[in-house]
């Protein structure tokens, strides 16, 4: 289990992103991720990291995902991510367990992690809070 | 175990799966097929080469596993051992995750080309 996340109010401006602390089997990251609606929890990721993260794995998956414009590529994944701080809180010691794809492009975070939230959208005052529901 | 290169390696193993290159490849293959196989894939990147060679594999299992399992997710270990077949990528994802896995995998979705959609 996890602490709960307080309101952290972000930046909204075109695009919304959080501060967050990664741990990759044990290495601990700092980054910046895109906050990404499109990134459904159907795809089975809730998390993408750049594809030179992997070498931090101690074990990884490959499979073939399709992109946008139709390609399949290969891709690296862990099934055990975790997101341990993001902004200022942190989650506990054991952090949040959320399959992680290594890809090119934008880091992301999507919508397995934002199902535990709640997340406002706020167009004309340029601001976004999330808050951890429990 | 997650660092490779596309070469390979002094002794003749297979760079792509590390420990596990020389139990894969060497049952059927000779040091020197082995390079002139890998010489066809020395412009793929080592994620590629490793997705190449799981295909492979999945492809080589029977075809009556492979009915019996169409659609369903399927990982498995670069020595041909499935780890999890289950009906949904995040359900896969939760099995590997329990088994605190030592060596890299294989995913597909069986009679699929992609597992997902990003």
């Amino acid at each position: 289990m996890f602490s709960s996340l307080p309101i952290c109010t972000l930046p909204y401006d075109g695009k919304c992103e959080l501060n967050i602390v990664v741990n990759i089997h044990g290495v601990e990251k700092d980054l910046s991720v895109l906050i990404d609606t499109g990134f459904t929890s159907g795809t089975g990721f809730g998390l993408k990291l750049p594809t030179e993260f992997a070498r931090y794995a101690k074990f990884i998956g490959t499979g073939y995902v399709r992109v946008a414009d139709g390609r399949q590529v290969a891709t690296d994944s862990i099934p055990d991510g975790k997101i341990i701080q993001i902004e200022d809180h942190k989650f506990g010691k054991d952090g949040l367990t959320i399959p992680t794809l290594f890809m090119s492009g934008p880091v992301a975070v999507g919508v397995m992690f934002l199902q535990l939230c709640v997340l406002n959208f706020d167009g004309p005052k340029k601001t976004a809070t999330i808050e951890h529901v429990p | 175990m997650a660092q490779f290169g596309t070469t390979l390696e002094k002794e003749g193993r297979c760079a792509c799966f590390g420990l596990y290159g020389r139990k894969l490849l060497s049952s059927k293959y000779d040091l020197s097929l082995r390079r002139s196989v890998l010489a066809d894939y020395e412009e793929l990147n080592a994620v590629e080469l490793r997705a190449i060679f799981g295909r492979q594999i999945v492809s080589n299992l029977s075809a009556s596993f492979r009915k019996e399992n169409n659609g369903r997710f399927i990982a498995l270990t670069y020595t041909g051992k499935v780890l999890a077949v289950c009906n949904t990528l995040e359900a896969l994802n939760k099995e590997i995750a329990k088994k605190h896995l030592k060596e890299n995998y294989y995913i597909e979705r069986l009679g699929h080309s992609t597992i997902t959609q990003i």
